[in-house]
């Protein structure tokens, strides 16, 4: 130590300066996110973008679906209407329904409000206004709704409850909504998208809060479930879940090391290359990215699984010399895996989507400053032992490496994959990548089948040059969807007419409109044949005119009023095209498809399930694509390194069987494999690697003692905690972790059974 | 029946009447008035037929809708209210369902409108039952007078249906309900006078 003691400080001031500027970094840009999405693909078509436009922003993703559950019928349905009364006051929520239309509660959202008179056909003549009032007069001797009089006073066609009742984003069938294990359901609609964390996470509360102030017995539960509901909930958990796994994970290390390596202070030295790695990793993040997610804060310490290695190796050598003398034995296999392991991250990096990306950035950055300061710091702090018993007499052999284990294992799996694998080896469903515990989504369904919200697996899209001509054709579009649904092809639809008419449109309907004296003088004539007072409907006919000149309705008068969303549901623009998007409930997909074909105008059928699978499909295909030209970089690195063509043949035929083993035992258990598996293999490719690579190494007897040591250490340690992780009940934490373990342990045999040793040898 | 001649005759009638009401009340005046009298002498058994006289008065009306048809309890859970002038229209309560017979098209009203409509046929249907639980269950109620002129004030116990209904007022003897009165919100008010049958001969 004393020999190396200035240069130790001068390297220690080094790291720790670069600590502090990472912390620098980390402390003045580190955003984090849980925005989910941001581990969807970038979007490549125009469905395809449809697609992820309705998962991020689309009316069902707004939803929260609230359910009560533990009481008799009518306390739920009691409750259920306090809630709902309290919830509709709230600035969070657009829409909240519990099955029940009331109108009481109703409030007329703008632009609906000022321009009611445009968004329909309105007859004018002397017996349709007749007709409604005569209407009216008797919804008077129902009466006890002061809502209704307020609006016939201005609306005597009730015009606005059937537009009002056309936007509800579910069928409303003015029955309390209970699930089939009797939890009174209701649906809340939120203005901002499920994305926006923070938002929703004040919608959640608003929700608590107003099942507290309802009279509530105990006994009463309360069940959150949605997009939005779900990533509030999953920003805790995970944060939760992944904290618990890691102390747990990180404790079973600590014991384990020690076991192993007796030593206290080489548990804090394992400790540098980690932590320097989380830091500087994390920081450069922060740096290429604007915002870090939680995801690839959870999950890419855990891919630094492989960066513990680098210690561990150091550790078994040097209990026979000095750290010096150690790393320079082993660093070049050590700098083979490391560069190895860095291309594929680095692969990671420039595939799939955004959380990938930062994914690969992550741990790419965060192993190659492990493996630097294994190489550089470290070294200084481990002097050699006493009693050293310096280098053997004995001369480096090369090991018999056996490759018969590993392409026997290989094709023998690859085999047993075609007999038993029938599924096929990929999950391709887009939920497959949800965090959200099975069980949970399993409660959504159930819950939100009571409140029948359509199917929004099929969706009509409409296309056009201009918002005027999309519009127009949306109108045209209407009246052959009428016909279709008169034919049963489809049940009913929601499209951007219904609030949002083409300037033609509306100016017709203003022109529709009598001129004020004309309509007084009907109105009157009316009247009279009524009990209705003379000035009853004043209201109305001032609107009447006020409507004739109003200014026409466009996109930009929806701004920040409620219907904001729903607008943005329906009509999107992609770069220099508008496109309209046809909500569907129970359509017949086959023949509304082939109907569609026959219309003129720019319209296709959208089955958002299947451009989901294609999607996920393309994903992961680009992601395999990227990754398997980093393994031919790697292989191309290790004959560059190695120049020994059995050794690397031996080495990657071990790699690819122990792939293919775990590829096996995961699809087998987890049902396919999904993007996040892709991810969590290459973290096994990399530990596989560096196995092979150190246990083929050419050494002295003693060094080969050491490597063993080190690389039963490495393997020991990763299993167990990666099984740790295993345990998970977050999908993501279980598939890395059963991959990562199951991975770890395959390699680690496949890499012992290849290379043969004499029996005297194991220590 | 009694009390309905009182209102047509003068104070000559009404000593006359004075004694009558001492002989036939005499025994239930002694006792407290209580709930379950007046139902067992109001109680019908089904199936039976009222007609009724109803005024509606509303802020936006100029002069009251007076509405006249029948009240029919065809079966326990199923009163019917049917309008016969100046238009037809009939409400069904049967069991949970609320059913709306306009110009021959059914249709099930949104439940916010048929709550009063509802909890107000419930309670009738109740009171001629002789149902004290159930209307205990719907209303907060105040029993008043005589059994042989009683008011029975009820007030709904749900917050949602006294947001629109505020209070009805029962009128009615020792033999029959004889009006009811609907207080709803926003100045709107109902007055439904029950015909007897033999008076309406």
């Amino acid at each position: 130590m004393n020999i190396h003691g200035g240069k130790l400080a001068r390297v220690t001031v080094l790291w720790i300066l670069l600590a502090l500027v990472s912390a620098a970094i980390l402390t003045t840009r580190l955003q984090l996110t849980f925005d989910l999405s941001a581990f969807f693909p970038r979007e490549t078509s125009l469905t395809q973008e449809i697609l992820l436009e309705q998962l991020k922003n689309g009316p069902g993703s707004r939803l929260i679906v609230i359910g009560l559950k533990g009481e008799s019928r009518d306390q739920l349905a009691e409750i259920s209407d306090l809630m709902k009364e309290s919830l509709t006051t709230r600035p969070d929520f657009l829409n909240v329904l519990n099955g029940e239309y009331a109108l009481e509660s109703a409030v007329i959202p703008e632009p609906v409000k000022s321009y009611y008179l445009l968004l329909d056909d309105i007859e004018y003549s002397q017996a349709s206004l007749d007709d409604a009032l005569q209407q009216r007069q008797r919804d008077l001797t129902i009466g006890g709704s002061s809502f209704l009089l307020e609006l016939m006073a201005r609306d005597p066609f009730l015009q606005t409850l059937k537009i009002l009742q056309r936007l509800a984003p579910v069928n409303m069938t003015d029955e309390l909504w209970f699930a089939e294990d009797g939890s009174a359901v209701l649906l809340a609609e939120t203005r901002a998208p499920a994305i926006d964390i923070a938002a929703q996470e004040r919608a959640i509360m608003s929700i608590r809060q107003a099942f507290r102030d309802s009279p509530v017995s105990d006994s009463v539960q309360l069940e959150l479930t949605g997009v939005g509901a779900f990533s509030v909930e999953l920003q805790n958990t995970i944060r939760a879940e992944a904290q618990k796994r890691t102390i747990l994970a990180i404790t079973a290390l600590l014991v384990v090391l020690f076991v192993i390596y007796r030593k206290f202070q080489l548990l804090l030295l394992a400790a540098l290359p980690i932590g320097m790695g989380f830091l500087v990793g994390l920081a450069t993040v922060a740096l290429i990215f604007n915002s870090v997610h939680g995801i690839t804060l959870a999950f890419g310490f855990t891919l630094m699984g492989v960066a513990i290695d680098y210690p561990l190796h150091l550790f078994s050598h040097a209990r026979q010399q000095t750290g010096n003398a150690a790393i320079k034995l082993i660093w070049p296999t050590l700098r083979v895996g490391v560069a190895s392991t860095t291309i594929a991250y680095l692969a990671l990096a420039l595939s799939g989507s955004d959380g990938l990306a930062q994914l690969g950035a992550f741990t790419a950055s965060g192993v190659i400053v492990a493996a630097l300061v294994t190489r550089y710091w470290l070294p200084h702090f481990i002097a050699a032992p006493n009693g050293v018993t310096t280098t053997s007499k004995t001369s480096p052999r090369s090991r018999p490496l056996a490759i018969l284990p590993a392409l026997l294992t290989l094709l023998v799996t690859v085999l047993g994959a075609q007999l038993l694998l029938k599924d096929g080896l990929w999950e391709d469903r887009l939920s497959s990548l949800s965090p959200v515990p099975e069980h949970r989504l399993l409660r959504d369904g159930q819950l939100r089948s009571a409140a029948g919200t359509p199917d929004m697996r099929y969706q009509l899209v409409l296309r056009a040059k201009s918002l005027e001509s999309l519009l127009r054709d949306n109108e045209s579009v209407d009246l052959l969807l009428q016909q279709a649904a008169a034919d049963g092809l489809l049940e009913s639809w929601q499209s951007v007419s219904l609030i949002l008419p083409s300037q033609f449109v509306q100016k017709q309907r203003q022109q529709a409109i009598p001129p004020t004296d004309e309509l007084h003088f009907r109105l009157q004539e009316a009247v009279v044949k009524t009990p209705f007072r003379e000035d009853a409907f004043e209201l109305f006919e001032t609107n009447a005119t006020l409507a004739k000149s109003l200014m026409p309705l466009s996109p930009a008068l929806f701004e920040a009023t409620a219907l904001d969303s729903w607008l943005d549901s329906h009509l999107i623009q992609v770069a220099d095209q508008w496109a309209s998007l046809i909500s569907i409930s129970q359509p017949k997909p086959g023949e509304l498809a082939a109907r569609v074909e026959t219309w003129e105008q720019q319209i296709e059928i959208v089955d958002l399930h299947q451009s989901s699978l294609d999607l996920m499909r393309d994903y992961r295909s680009d992601a395999i694509k990227t990754i398997l030209f980093a393994s031919l970089l790697i292989i191309a690195l290790l004959l560059f390194e190695q120049k020994e063509a059995r050794r690397v043949l031996w080495i990657v035929l071990t790699v690819m069987a122990s792939l293919t083993v775990t590829v096996f035992v995961v699809t087998s258990l987890h049902a396919g494999l999904t993007i996040i598996h892709l991810v969590a293999l290459l973290l096994v490719m990399g530990l596989g690697l560096d196995y092979a690579l150190f246990v083929s190494r050419t050494e002295t007897e003693v060094e080969q003692k050491a490597t063993r040591h080190a690389v039963v250490a490495c393997a020991l340690t990763t299993t167990m905690t990666f099984g740790i992780l295993a345990g998970s009940s977050i999908p993501m934490l279980k598939f890395i972790g059963l991959t990562i373990a199951i991975g770890s342990a395959t390699s680690f045999i496949l890499a012992f059974a290849g290379s043969r040793v004499s029996k005297r040898e194991i220590s | 029946m009694i009390l309905n001649y009182r209102t047509q005759h003068g104070t000559v009638a009404l000593s006359r009447l004075l004694v009558i009401f001492l002989l036939l009340c005499a025994p239930a005046y002694a006792a407290p008035l209580d709930l379950k009298t007046v139902f067992e002498n109001v109680a019908v058994t089904a199936p039976a037929r009222v007609a009724f006289r109803e005024e509606r008065h509303n802020p936006m009306l100029k002069e009251p809708i007076v509405l006249t048809g029948y009240l029919e309890y065809l079966k326990p859970g199923h009163l019917r209210k049917v309008i016969e002038t100046p238009f037809e229209e009939s409400f069904l309560i049967a069991d949970d369902q609320i059913e709306i017979d306009r110009d021959g098209k059914v249709r099930n009203l949104s439940l916010s409108k048929s709550k009063p409509i509802r909890a107000m046929l419930g309670g009738i249907e109740a009171i001629l039952a002789g149902q004290t639980d159930k209307l205990d269950e719907m209303f907060n109620y105040e029993l008043t007078g005589t059994s042989c002129s009683w008011s029975l004030r009820l007030e709904p116990r749900s917050r949602k249906i006294s947001s629109h209904l505020t209070s009805m007022l029962v009128k009615g003897d020792e033999e029959i309900l004889s009006s009811i009165r609907v207080e709803m919100k926003k100045g709107e008010w109902s007055l439904m006078d029950i015909l007897h049958p033999k008076a309406d001969q």
